[in-house]
């Protein structure tokens, strides 16, 4: 039985039964081979060669930077959000990050709890492999698993 | 405090969080705690205890005790602390060694798994 990895290419879920996949091959996944392949990283981007072969463990996402015509470079990248995490400024360009990632992007132990903050001040805990749609501005904070009653 | 211990105080708390000392102890006025849900009263003034006080390594002291979502009110001390008398659940165990925000949020999530 095979098993398949979704990845998403500019937005859009694209499926293989190879997890081990070419910047070429991803680029032909997405239709087309224009442009340079971009990797989204929690805090980062960076370029993907069409010879570099990269593990995937699916939910990666990748975006592209393409030449159009009067030498002109046309970004098809995604707006750079800030969200904030117990007070800190951190910045991804990716609008969906789980619990865990965001912790891992704000550089907090995994064991800690995380909450998102609402606009009523109201916290509501945020499991690790729960998606979050982040939002420009958002707060976070955490917290370590620390106390007890007595 | 820092500014981004104030930051994320006042995201959590309001406006109006300001650092005093009393007494050698750092307390901190936390003016709108919102307590986990189901707990009465649902929001209080606080003040935290960012100091060794009382045999706990931090304190975090409300207006009132909390009656949990289980009906429960745990056991409290008062203190009078900045002219108020205030009121802590025991919770041991929380240094006040963590940034402020990450403490205090630790104390409410006491009352969330009690109840």
């Amino acid at each position: 039985m095979t098993n398949t990895i979704t990845i998403e290419i500019d937005g859009q879920p694209h499926q293989s039964a190879d997890a081990s996949l070419s910047g070429r091959r991803i680029k032909e996944l997405r239709g087309h081979l224009d442009g340079r392949l971009l990797k989204l990283e929690a805090d980062d981007e960076r370029f993907v060669a069409d010879e570099e072969v990269l593990d995937l463990r699916g939910g990666e996402q990748f975006t592209f930077e393409c030449e159009v015509e009067e030498h002109r470079h046309h970004r098809h990248r995604r707006k750079r959000i800030v969200i904030e995490v117990d007070g800190k400024p951190y910045e991804t360009r990716r609008h969906e990050l789980t619990g865990a990632e965001i912790k891992a992007l704000a550089h907090k132990p995994p064991g800690n709890v995380l909450y998102r903050i609402t606009a009523e001040r109201q916290r509501v805990e945020i499991g690790d492999t729960q998606p979050v749609h982040l939002h420009d501005g958002e707060k976070f904070v955490t917290t370590p698993p620390v106390g007890h009653a007595s | 405090m820092s500014p981004e211990e104030e930051r994320a105080l006042t995201a959590l708390f309001g406006d109006g969080v300001r650092e005093h000392s009393e007494g050698g102890l750092r307390l901190i006025t936390l003016p709108a705690v919102p307590l986990p849900v189901g707990c009465t009263p649902a929001t209080a003034f606080g003040i935290y205890v960012a100091t060794p006080y009382a045999g706990y390594q931090s304190r975090l002291y409300l207006e009132a005790p909390v009656r949990l979502a289980s009906g429960v009110i745990p056991p409290t001390s008062p203190a009078l602390l900045l002219g108020r008398t205030m009121h802590a659940a025991s919770i041991q165990a929380i240094p006040a060694t963590l940034p402020l925000s990450e403490a205090i949020l630790a104390h409410i999530r006491r009352y969330q798994l009690a109840a």
